[in-house]
């Protein structure tokens, strides 16, 4: 099984080094898309995959079931939106802001808010029980990080001369940014409750993830002309942190998989 | 008054709460014809492993309280 953990682990790193390839060399692929734009839409489909196998595996009855449910679908959401964004972009030929893309985009916030919900609810995670000092200081960097969220996502998200619909839009996501933030404070949370178990490198992986979609999506509100104009230096930066963050969530739900079968393997080889 | 239901019942909701149903069938099987002894050292093993040794004994403290069972 480990040699299993290290194949899984080393096609998530030669992925990772085609879409770098795919992004450097600009080259073309399938159906008169470039190599970059297939990887850009792989990329959460491969979260995608894993995500519902370990769904599978966990099954709903169980304390974090129903969370890991609704962050799937999320990414499944993200992932219609991609390839929704591509197919606009590369054989439609017409900027894609807005669309429906846009639409399943921000569907996957309100599941993540619902998925971290649960999560908190079932764990049963004691707030009280932390270190007051701890929560303190914790609370704070919240505080002016959320604020800092609001003021990138949302004050500057809206442009006078866009339309209204697009201000709608581009504000959605700053406010779905939020739901981001604190969906990176709670898996941080939950890694901590966990620090000593094994299970605690799915949380962890999963606070990456949020991470690197939270600081490329800030990124992408700051710099969206200079990403939609296609300067090389922007576009390879931002795809890339949102690549690896959907690559971050496949591996964690990966993790996950495999933790619970390592487990069942010893259940079933007691009884051979 | 001691829980009237068996250890090895709260023994395997609980692994299905931590890692799912399929676990738990698995572990049923595993479980049954052994005594309530080597059940909780198994679960104990598991649960330390999966949760981290501090959230697992205090789960496991619970348990045994439930079923009158001396503290870990």
């Amino acid at each position: 099984m480990k040699n299993e953990r290290t194949i899984i682990l080393g096609g998530f790193i030669a992925f990772f080094a085609l879409t770098l390839y795919g992004y450097i060399t600009d080259v073309g692929g399938p159906i008169g898309i470039p190599l970059k734009e297939w990887c850009y839409v792989i990329s959460p489909l491969i979260a995608v995959i894993f995500s519902f196998g370990a769904v599978r595996l966990y099954g709903l009855k169980s304390t974090y079931g129903y969370p890991l449910f609704f962050l799937s679908l999320g990414l499944f959401c993200w992932f219609v939106g991609e390839a929704l964004w591509v197919y606009y972009e590369f054989i439609l030929a017409i900027d894609p802001f807005p669309s429906v893309a846009d639409y399943f985009y921000l569907a996957a916030y309100p599941l993540f808010a619902m998925a971290f919900f649960v999560a908190m609810k079932k764990g049963e995670l004691k707030i009280k029980s932390f270190d007051k000092i701890i929560v303190f200081l914790f609370g704070l960097n919240a505080l002016w990080l959320f604020v800092l969220v609001g003021y990138f996502g949302i004050y500057l998200a809206y442009d006078p001369a866009a339309t209204l619909i697009e201000n709608a839009v581009s504000i959605a996501y700053g406010v779905g940014d939020l739901v981001i933030f604190l969906a990176c404070l709670l898996s941080l949370v939950l890694a901590w409750e966990y620090r000593e178990g094994r299970i605690v490198m799915t949380w962890m992986y999963f606070f990456a993830g949020f991470t690197l979609i939270l600081v490329s999506d800030i990124f992408f509100a700051l710099y969206y002309k200079e990403y939609e104009l296609g300067i090389q230096s922007y576009r390879i930066t931002l795809d890339m942190l949102w690549i690896l963050g959907y690559l971050y969530f496949g591996f964690g739900m990966y993790e996950l998989a495999y933790l619970i079968r390592d487990i069942q393997g010893r259940a079933l080889r007691g009884l051979k | 008054m001691p829980s009237t239901i068996p250890l090895t019942q709260d023994v395997l909701e609980s692994i299905q709460r931590h890692l799912g149903k399929a676990t738990a069938d698995m572990y049923a099987r595993f479980y049954s014809g052994k005594d309530e002894k080597r059940v909780l050292a198994s679960y104990q093993e598991i649960l330390r492993e999966v949760v981290g040794i501090a959230k697992a004994n205090e789960e496991i403290n619970l348990l045994k309280k439930k079923h009158r069972m001396m503290s870990v």
